[in-house]
């Protein structure tokens, strides 16, 4: 039954590179938490400020968006911003992450 | 493990670049089932077993295994589960969560008997549910989610995948892979939509990356179908198994969405 894997695995490394997330992006976290008031910021107008960046839209409408900042560490801090169904960030989390190794 | 049959799966579909979810769409009740969910009862007990075997993992937890919505418009009220052999039939009672405790029967196990639910065979997936008692509100610890993996690999109730499909995944991905390496990638759902999940043990906390929630980030819509996460994938999470420098009583602790910050 190896025939069975050989397409299967050639159809998989050509679409390998469309299921990528969008790189994060990079920005200093003041600038992040300028830009980000909980309660008031839209997705227009962070994405006028930051620019896009890793992003996941789920059924409910909410949005999370993600961006790092140098801190100090080797793949920084992550901002990860909730925007709820109407488009306004509803929460924020921000901090240094467990260290993925695969 | 969903990202290894979802990679299978989506070698075998068109590329979608686009990140979204399916719409949502009416529920559907099923009433007279034709095509139902059904698993083989003799593989849920080498699950049992391996759960007793690994007892050590959790040793205060009790396993039940749960069912759980897989297309959108499931119904998910209503669910009658049983084993169903030759002669035999057992109803297994759901609770409200729609999970049960596992029985043994020998006469199911000598007719090789089936678990029939009362909902088409794509409507639902599984997961072995393993949970220690007396845990904060809002946590899981991390020798439950470890055993949870081994005992629900080993009971193959993993979602519904196309025979071809789960045949190449059995052939590449063993439970001690699965279970044990940094890309096993075995989904753990929680009950509501997630932003953070921390690693707390003792002084050490740090919260777990993006890549880690939401099936790591990876579905779309061409593919999300094939995952079991489809209609989960805001409380869909990967947790750390194969670290060891985390212990078993490591408590990952849920932010979530609805929850107003302090």
């Amino acid at each position: 039954m190896k025939w069975l894997m050989i397409p299967a695995l050639l159809s998989l490394a050509a679409c390998s590179g469309t299921r990528a997330l969008q790189a994060s992006k990079s920005v200093p976290q003041a600038t992040l938490e300028q830009t980000v008031q909980v309660g008031s910021s839209t997705r227009d107008q962070v994405r006028a400020a930051l620019g896009d960046s890793t992003s996941i839209r789920f059924d409910s409408g909410n949005e999370v968006w993600m961006y790092t900042y140098p801190d100090g560490s080797q793949a920084g801090g992550e901002y990860v911003i909730l925007f709820g169904a109407d488009g306004v960030v509803k929460k924020v989390r921000r901090g240094g992450v467990y260290k993925l190794s695969k | 493990m969903r990202i290894p049959i979802l990679l299978l799966m989506t070698a075998l579909l068109p590329c979608a670049p686009a990140l979204a979810q399916t719409d949502a769409v009416p529920q559907v009740k099923v009433g007279a089932t034709r095509d139902p969910v059904d698993k083989s009862y003799r593989k849920m007990m080498q699950g049992v077993d391996r759960f007793e075997r690994d007892h050590a993992l959790a040793p205060q937890a009790s396993l039940r295994f749960r069912l759980l919505p897989r297309q959108p418009g499931v119904d998910m009220q209503g669910v009658k589960l049983r084993i169903a052999g030759d002669t035999v039939s057992v109803p297994l009672p759901l609770s409200e969560d729609n999970s049960f405790a596992p029985v043994r029967n020998e006469q199911a196990l000598r007719e090789d008997a089936v678990l029939i639910a009362n909902r088409k065979a794509t409507t639902m997936s599984w997961r072995a549910q393993v949970l220690t008692p007396g845990l904060p509100p809002g946590t899981r610890r991390l020798g439950d989610l470890r055993l949870e993996c081994r005992t629900g690999m080993d009971s193959g109730l993993i979602s519904n995948d196309p025979a071809i499909i789960s045949w190449l995944s059995s052939m590449l991905y063993s439970t001690d892979k699965v279970c044990s390496e940094p890309d096993g990638n075995y989904l753990f759902f929680t009950d509501r939509p997630l932003l953070g999940v921390t690693l707390v043990h003792g002084e050490r906390r740090v919260a777990l990356p993006f890549k880690m929630l939401y099936a790591g980030g990876e579905q779309t819509p061409a593919s999300l179908p094939y995952c079991d996460c489809q209609v989960l994938l805001d409380r869909s999470y990967y947790a750390p198994l194969w670290d060891q420098s985390w212990p078993d009583d490591t408590l990952l602790e849920f932010d979530y969405m609805d929850e107003v910050a302090p």
